[in-house]
């Protein structure tokens, strides 16, 4: 599959939001500038890169696979603690790990680290991998919200208003992703 | 607040961390073993054992590839795990050094229609030339059993070159 | 559990969203038992610890050990399952590893802010018996739905009932119906209170 199609392929099909129900709360805490999207983009790539390679070349030779959320949770605390390191040096407080909002992100790049992990082996593919599959979900995130906010002005039964409605929404488009990746997707080789 | 106890406490904890990590990676690794050895019987089972009887294992996870079994004298072993929807099609493959499928064994049947299919295409693949019946389900089944196929392809001809450069 | 404008809003139902990533995967009775097993086992682990580590380690500090705890956890629980099943280890690795970075298990690693909700130990562990359960129930009505059986063994001869069921888009429909029959029970037992 060509780099584009790639890129389209996790974007549909192989959305995280729909494959991985990674379904956003819904909180509004205001739009993302497009620094903070780069920034979680680039944090993707990293970390399908650095989980896919060690899972493959440093735990699956060893039969160590199971070690895999430790190996995640320390890279995790390496990566926060060189950002805080870096934020104390330019003067900017940065937000302490088990801030809340941090949550849904840090769920977000794990499960596309185990997703483009068990797909692809070559570096170029994981970080290309990762990229894209954050670029798919900031996409299906503003999709979803979009949904929301246009169907908060329809006359929707009183019981599906809210969560209900918010996971119907989400079937709805996991069917339509799915339609695509069957219709198209699939017929072309990974 | 003593900030030499919390550093205390902060290393014991740390300590005792490392300590189960340990332990877990053990665990992890016997698991592995068991499962190798597991896996290595069934697919060497299916495809007939091996009249010098030694087998061994190794992970791959290549696409639906997710292991091979080495039988010395023999041509190598693939497990297949094809997964799908709602389930998978497991099958031994025997490879030739060329990357050519010499024989398919399906291990169990899921039960459902998709399963079926997949046997269908996966022996009708091995089988060149005998066009079998088709089905509605094949278009999205065929880029699966085409990839697999591949896959097994590079996997054997990258491990007979080794083997090769290794002599 | 908040009725705020006709709508259920706190806790529970906005917690589905946390598990949605296990309820998802969950489309079959092995497959959800073996996530529900695993999610409890994290969620307790890092409740435990986070309910038992010294509060003078620090919020940050008491937080990272109890992730770690619910790594440690639930790396042990996937070698048992390769142990007892290496093919459903194969399937069904990576969302248990995931259960230790799903939003409930992340809460539960949160040192309880007040000595009230230190005391509300026993109630989180019940919660998450709850949710093992939704995930395995979830797992088992799935495979139903979309099989017309549900079975613990491979090879057993399945039909095709609605098989959109076992897809992911099946499993938001399913949360979505079971939120808002939950929704109409709430409100129904609050109107008979009254």
């Amino acid at each position: 599959m060509s780099v584009i199609g790639l890129v389209f392929y996790l974007t549909l099909g192989g959305n995280v939001l729909a494959q991985w129900g990674l379904i956003p709360s819904g909180k509004k805490g205001g739009a993302f500038s497009a620094s903070v999207l780069l920034a979680f983009i680039a944090a993707s790539a990293a970390a399908s890169l650095t989980h896919g390679l060690a899972f493959r070349y440093l735990l699956s030779p060893w039969g160590l696979e199971s070690l895999a959320p430790i190996l995640f949770s320390a890279l995790l605390f390496g990566a926060f603690a060189a950002i805080k390191a870096i934020g104390t040096a330019l003067g900017r407080p940065s937000r302490p790990l088990h801030d809340e909002t941090l949550f849904q992100p840090t769920l977000v790049l794990y499960a596309v680290a185990l997703s483009i992990g068990s797909r692809f082996s070559s570096t170029g593919l994981l970080l290309l991998g990762g990229a894209a599959a954050a670029l798919g979900y900031i996409a299906a995130t503003g999709f979803l919200e979009a949904i929301m906010e246009r169907l908060e002005l329809e006359r929707v039964p009183e019981p599906f208003r809210g969560v209900p409605l918010r996971f119907l929404s989400a079937a709805l488009m996991a069917l339509a992703f799915a339609g695509v990746d069957a219709g198209f997707f699939s017929r072309l080789s990974l | 607040m003593d900030v030499s106890e919390k550093t205390r406490d902060t290393w014991i904890l740390a300590g005792a961390m490392a300590l189960i990590v340990a332990a877990s990676g053990f665990a992890s690794s016997y698991a592995s073993g068991q499962a190798a050895r597991q896996l290595a019987k069934m697919t060497s089972e299916a495809l007939g054992p091996s009249p010098r009887g030694e087998a061994t294992w190794t992970t791959m996870r290549e696409g639906s590839v997710l292991g091979r079994v080495d039988r010395r004298g023999e041509p190598a072993a693939y497990l297949v795990v094809a997964r799908y929807a709602d389930g998978e099609f497991r099958a031994a493959a025997s490879v030739d050094g060329d990357g050519s499928i010499l024989e398919l064994k399906p291990l169990g049947d899921s039960g459902d229609a998709y399963s079926k299919r997949l046997a269908a295409l996966f022996s009708g693949a091995v089988r060149r030339g005998s066009r079998a019946d088709a089905s509605t389900l094949d278009a999205s089944l065929k880029a699966l059993v085409t990839d697999t196929f591949e896959a097994l392809a590079i996997l054997e001809r990258g491990r007979t070159e080794a083997d090769d450069g290794d002599r | 559990m908040v009725i705020d404008n006709g709508r259920v809003s706190a806790g529970p139902l906005a917690s589905l969203a946390g598990l949605a990533p296990l309820l998802v995967f969950s489309n079959s009775l092995s497959q959800g038992v073996a996530l529900g097993v695993a999610f409890f086992l994290a969620y307790s682990a890092a409740g435990a610890m986070a309910l038992l580590l010294p509060a003078r380690l620090g919020r940050s500090l008491v937080f990272m050990f109890s992730i770690l705890g619910a790594a440690v956890v639930s790396s042990l629980t996937a070698s048992a399952l390769r142990l007892f099943d290496p093919f459903l280890f194969e399937a069904a690795y990576d969302r248990v590893f995931l259960s230790v970075f799903t939003l409930p298990v992340l809460r539960a690693c949160v040192i309880p802010a007040t000595v009230s909700d230190r005391e509300r130990a026993i109630e989180r562990l019940l919660w998450g018996i709850g949710y093992s359960f939704l995930i395995a129930v979830t797992g088992a009505a799935r495979e139903f739905l979309a099989t017309g059986a549900v079975s613990t063994r491979f090879g057993t001869e399945r039909g095709s009932l609605l098989p959109i069921f076992a897809q992911p888009a099946g499993a938001f429909m399913l949360i979505a119906l079971a939120a808002a029959a939950f929704t109409v029970v709430i409100k129904a037992v609050r109107g008979s209170e009254s």
